[in-house]
């Protein structure tokens, strides 16, 4: 009877289920009180990309010691799993020998996109491609791995930053969304450069005020709900069809003073027919001993369909009187 | 002519007055305790049975006396061996008339005597007693009891009034009749004594008729009760009824052992009755429990039951014999059986008989209860997690039904202590109920209906939409309910000694919906009908046949969106990885309609060549529709009795069972799978050196073949690629040895300690080399103790030991910026295990027992040293921090139940 051990596995899976939903980890305040050297966010301009398109990439990096960062940019169609490192998996001569052999008259950019705090793609296939590249890759190997990745689930653009300050080494990754042409594009959210701060049951804080230590602040990001674009969701197997809707944004807030905490996650979201405010409000907590006389908070705005941009704000803090 | 006879018994440890009365040629005795004789000191625990006489030979009345009408009365002392018989009669005290011969004829008369021995304790032991004999010649209209005078007989008188004493004797708290119990009636001493005897019927009742009226003393001291010792008045031409109400010397559950009369079969078997297993510390009540405390089973914090170092659904459940989908609610809290429904539970960690398939790990096979019940009753029974009601009902000699329910109120207490952020939980909550009926039309015919349903639900709804994953989906809702239920019928028929059978039909329905918002979700429903049909038939003293077919039906609908891996393809991270990313580009969608059958046939041969060795040999053959795949699987025990208290036992076997559900799916998994085989080898040794002890040992090794797991091939398919996601790739094996030793209730200990050192290993697709396996424990101890005290006082404790978890490590990170989250770089699998695990579990029970019912009141505390075990490790958001998560602090329990 197949039915006992698929419960098994339903009940297993409703666990989990119920845990994405209701648990939040006790360090994920932590998450967002960085410390060190961290990667906050990997942004791309455009947020997606079509052939002939050059992508500009950036990178939020802070260092609490301010060090001297170094770059390390590439690129890759494909990436292994947990146990693999996340590291890329299709080789870059096979990939070169195998794009070749497709005879497009371009050239395929190397996977080493430079060491600037920046980098730059140049998008020179389309999705069709990307599949014929995988049969190239595959031939003769039908059950190795490079085929799980690419005939059935499809090349990406998948961007790696590899950042160093002294001893410490951060590896990121980000995938950018290939399109075709004529579909629809994304922007990439944008965070405005306001930010409102209240002492909590007092009045606003004007631009220049300080914050004071141990107090607690109710704050505001400035975004407004039309960063969130109507779009057409893609058409899912076994739901209804989509209809236009708004995307859902969400919003990481990381400080080098003190702790933001609303509902106790590091990063608050908007959903299609909620309410803006669950986005963009927050509390800051001061911390009742100084280690810094500034705060300084980044905020990384992202869209359901990986659109990214990020603002950073600086204040000073005293002590408390 | 009536002979009247008295005896009295002196013994060297304890001294009795016995009275035995001839009258009429009918025998009573009266026992009344006298004190102990001086310097003679009782043994405190051992129960003094004086002799009982069985062979009862009158004297000859000296036909000289017999003319002139002269009484007698004549005193022995009688010396009666162990076996009962008479050894040696002398005088003690001689007939006042002399020269009748009244002395020599009561000495030939006591040498004819043949007694039930006299016992000390169970043990048979020489006795002397004095034994009077009366000599009444005989009379006209002679008066029943009167003891006439000893010069010369009586005028005659007119017959004294008598009336009747009728009553019953019933169990105190239970209302259970006492049946088979002697009743004694008497009054008077020495020479004016008289006494009845009779025995309580069926229902417990007794009645003594012609007796004179007044006061007499009635006592009934029946085996594992406190005696009765009344006055009853009993009136003229009327009959005095009473009512007695016998209170057990122990209601102790463990005076009911269920020990199988039939010889062992198979090689590794536990058994245990409910009524022992739901007194397990820990277990708070729950009888299904027990499974996890017996050899072989590793300890997991669930419902899983792991057996020797299979996966959890590698072992099957069956009630009353039928396949069940799960017998544990949500969680593994509770099992879907409350114990009143439960006679007994089987457990076989391996080499089981063929009557058991479509499995490579254990069994698990609940009995229900065998429904005679001789009164209506049932119980209450109230603990803070929920409420269960049980009751009994005779019908007629031949009919009886049992209902049951339960329901849980976590959510009705925990619901209003959650904060009210916009997020409305419907907080775990399950019900079960049954229905179970019996009818015996006679012995040879009996037939049973059993209908359960077991109904579980989760939910929690928010407000507005949550997630704050930028890849994960939006979640409005989480939601699960599950429910199935069973209808049972079955017919047992033995017409004879040689011949058994037993005809099992089953129908139900399985449904199982969850959901996490809109998008990800399971909808699945099932019907089955399973017929099953077991004979058995005795050729001979030394061959013994036994065959069935096992046929299953199982309609299936279902429609699924879930993640592309499922849960269990990576259980190694599923604990300390946090939430999972449910990315909306990995979900898979699935849906199929169809019937599917499984059918098995088996027939095996008890076969004893000589009275000492047991051979098995059997042999099952399996479809399975769903995987088109058949299956034969040979089985051999042999079971040898080296001595009265040793035997030696092994066997081997294969065993199969069918890829899971969700891994032969066309869309989830891979429909070309084979089935799942292992190789199961036992070889152990029993020794009973006492009725009550029995050791064991039993070293297991376990290969498993062809294993479904991941895999990252793919397959050609009408010239393009599939990924196949699952293949038969993998392979296990396991060694290990169990130690047991058990003690059933003997001086009101009952217990056993199981030790398992055992090790699991799996190799997965495209490996070389062999992992431990992630449910892999090294050495698991279980001591379990129960105490039975007076007062039905009970206390019971659990020890547990067990090596720590196995967890596979993270050895660095990668961050993600499209998910904003550290991704961890796995290291080697379950090569790290957190520390060992050692708990203990206290519990004690306390019963009230009034006229009509009784009260148990019991106070389970599980870990009661409140100590923090190891379970997992959970790592900080970056994976360069770790810490060790732990498992339930202390958590006491307490209940009420009332039995009536």
């Amino acid at each position: 009877m197949p039915s006992h051990q698929f419960v098994s596995g339903v009940l297993c899976l409703a666990l989990v289920g119920a845990s994405a939903a209701c648990t939040i980890r006790d360090d994920s305040t932590r998450a967002n009180q960085i410390e060190g050297l961290r990667v906050l966010a990997i942004g791309s301009t455009p947020a997606d990309v079509v052939l002939g398109d050059t992508a500009e990439i950036s990178a939020l990096v802070y260092d609490e010691d301010e060090r001297p960062v170094s770059y390390q940019w590439s690129w890759c169609l494909s990436r292994g799993g947990a146990d693999d490192g996340f590291a890329c998996n299709i080789d870059e001569a096979d990939l070169q020998t195998a794009w070749q052999s497709l005879d497009t008259g371009v050239d395929m950019p190397g996977y080493d996109l430079g060491t600037g705090e920046t980098a730059s793609f140049e998008m020179v296939f389309e999705p069709e491609q990307a599949f014929a590249l995988c049969q190239i890759l595959t031939e003769g190997e039908p059950d190795s791995q490079i085929a799980l990745f690419t005939c059935l689930s499809g090349l990406g653009l998948s961007i790696q930053l590899e950042v160093t300050a002294g001893s410490d080494t951060i590896v990121a990754i980000r995938d950018i969304p290939v399109l075709l042409a004529g579909d629809e594009r994304n922007q990439n959210p944008v965070v405005g450069t306001e930010f409102t701060r209240t002492l909590r049951d007092n009045d606003e804080l004007g631009p220049d005020d300080p914050f004071v230590a141990e107090r607690i602040y109710d704050v505001v990001a400035d975004v407004g709900i039309e960063q969130s674009e109507t779009f057409l969701p893609p058409e899912k197997e076994g739901l209804p069809p989509p209809e236009p809707r708004g995307e859902a944004l969400f919003l990481s807030w990381f400080v080098t003073t003190g702790s933001t905490h609303r509902k106790g996650s590091q990063r608050t979201s908007y959903f299609d027919e909620g309410t803006i405010e669950n986005l963009i409000e927050n509390s800051w907590d001061m911390p009742y001993e100084l280690e810094d006389t500034e705060a300084r908070l980044f905020l990384v705005l992202r869209d359901e369909r990986d659109g990214t941009s990020w603002a950073e704000y600086r204040f000073d803090v005293v002590e408390a009187p | 002519m009536s002979l009247r006879t008295q005896m009295s018994l002196r013994l060297t440890l304890a001294s009795l007055c016995a009275t035995s009365l001839l009258l009429g040629g009918q025998i009573a005795h009266a026992q009344e305790e006298t004190p102990a004789a001086e310097g003679e000191a009782p043994l405190a625990d051992e129960k003094l049975t004086p002799p009982v006489l069985i062979n009862d030979v009158q004297p000859v009345y000296p036909q000289a006396a017999q003319d002139e009408g002269i009484a007698a009365e004549v005193v022995l002392n009688v010396d009666i061996d162990a076996a009962g018989q008479v050894e040696n009669a002398t005088v003690l005290q001689s007939a006042e008339a002399t020269g009748y011969g009244f002395d020599e004829a009561a000495i030939i008369a006591a040498r004819q005597l043949v007694f039930e021995p006299a016992k000390l304790g169970e043990q048979a032991i020489p006795v002397s007693i004095s034994y009077r004999f009366r000599f009444v010649p005989d009379v006209k209209e002679e008066p029943a009891v009167v003891v006439p005078g000893v010069e010369k007989a009586p005028p005659p008188q007119p017959p004294p009034p008598t009336g009747q004493l009728s009553g019953q004797l019933t169990e105190r708290g239970t209302r259970l009749p006492i049946i088979g119990v002697r009743v004694t009636i008497f009054r008077g001493e020495g020479d004016d004594a008289e006494g009845y005897e009779t025995e309580t019927d069926k229902d417990g009742a007794f009645l003594f008729e012609g007796l004179g009226v007044g006061l007499w003393r009635i006592l009934a001291d029946p085996e594992g009760y406190y005696p009765v010792r009344v006055e009853e008045e009993v009136d003229k031409d009327s009959r005095t009824k009473a009512s007695y109400r016998i209170e057990k010397r122990s209601y102790n559950s463990y005076d009911v052992l269920v020990e199988t009369a039939e010889v062992a079969r198979e090689v590794s078997q536990v058994s245990i009755s409910a009524k022992q297993a739901e007194r397990i510390p820990g277990t708070f009540g729950d009888v299904l429990a027990v499974v996890q405390n017996f050899p072989g089973v590793a300890r997991t914090q669930g419902a899983e039951v792991v057996v020797r170092g299979s996966a959890p659904e590698d072992t099957r459940v069956y009630i009353a014999g039928i396949d069940v989908p799960i017998i544990y609610h949500f969680g593994g809290l509770r099992s879907v059986l409350p114990v009143g429904m439960v006679e007994r539970i089987d457990f076989y960690p391996g080499n089981f008989s063929v009557e058991y398939g479509r499995a490579t790990g254990g069994i698990i096979d609940v009995d229900l209860k065998n429904l005679a019940p001789k009164k209506v009753g049932g119980y209450a029974d109230v603990s803070i997690l929920d409420t269960s009601l049980y009751l009994e009902v005779p019908i007629n000699e031949k009919t009886a039904v049992a209902i049951a329910g339960r329901r849980s109120y976590i959510d009705v207490i925990l619901g209003p202590l959650l904060p009210n952020d916009g997020t409305t939980f419907v907080l775990p909550r399950y019900y079960d109920a049954q229905i179970l009926g019996s009818y015996r039309p006679d012995p040879a015919h009996r037939l049973e209906t059993f209908f359960f349903y077991s109904d579980d639900k989760f939910k929690v709804l928010f407000d507005e939409p949550v997630g704050d994953d930028p890849n994960s989906i939006p979640i409005t809702d989480v939601g699960f309910t599950t429910d199935f239920a069973r209808a049972i019928a079955s017919h047992h028929y033995v017409p004879d000694k040689k011949f058994s059978s037993e005809l099992k039909l089953s129908v139900g329905q399985d449904r199982v919906n969850f959901n996490v918002g809109e998008e990800l979700f399971i909808r699945y429903k099932s019907l089955q009908a399973q017929l099953r049909e077991t004979a058995k038939y005795t050729l001979s003293d030394k061959l013994t046949l036994r065959g069935g077919v096992d046929y299953l039906l199982t309609n299936v609908d279902y429609s699924l969106r879930v993640p592309g891996t499922l849960p269990g393809e990576d259980d190694d991270d599923s604990d300390d990885d946090g939430p999972p990313i449910l990315e909306q580009d990995d979900f898979i969608f699935a849906e199929a309609k169809g019937n599917m059958h499984s059918t098995a046939g088996f027939v095996q041969a008890e076969y004893k060549p000589i009275e000492s060795l047991l051979l098995i040999p059997g042999l099952r053959l399996d479809h399975f529709s769903r995987t088109k795949n058949f299956a034969f699987s040979p089985r051999i025990t042999a079971r040898l009795e080296l001595a009265p208290k040793w035997s030696i036992k092994g066997g081997a076997g294969v065993f199969v069972q069918e890829a899971l559900f969700d891994e032969s799916d066309p869309e989830l998994g891979n429909p070309d799978l084979e089935l799942e085989k292992a190789m199961h080898y036992s070889f152990g040794a029993e020794w009973r050196p006492r009725d009550h002890i029995k050791l064991e040992v039993t070293g297991f090794y376990k290969t498993l073949h062809d294993l479904v797991v991941p895999t990252d091939a793919v397959a050609e398919v009408d010239g393009g690629s599939r990924e196949l996601r699952v293949n038969n790739g993998g392979a296990g094996r396991v060694i290990g040895l169990e130690v047991s030793a058990r003690h059933e209730l003997a001086k009101g200990l009952f217990g056993w300690v199981a030790y398992t050192l055992s090790k699991a290993e799996r190799r997965d697709d495209g490996e070389t080399e062999y992992r431990l396996f992630d449910y892999d424990q090294t050495h698991i101890l279980t001591v379990i103790g129960s105490y039975k005290l007076p007062r039905n006082w009970e206390v019971s404790s659990r020890f547990r030991l067990v090596s720590g978890n196995l967890y596979t490590p993270y050895v660095g990170s990668v961050y993600s910026s499209d998910d904003d989250r550290y991704l961890g770089i796995r290291g080697e699998t379950n090569s790290d295990r957190v520390n060992a695990f050692n708990q203990i579990d206290f519990r004690i029970d306390k019963k009230w027992v009034y006229d009509t019912w009784m009260l148990n009141a019991y106070l389970d505390i599980q870990n009661v040293a409140n100590r923090t075990n190891p379970e997992g490790i959970s790592y900080n958001f970056d994976f360069s921090e770790t810490e060790v998560t732990s498992g339930l602090p202390i958590v006491p329990v307490l209940g009420l139940r009332g039995e009536f």
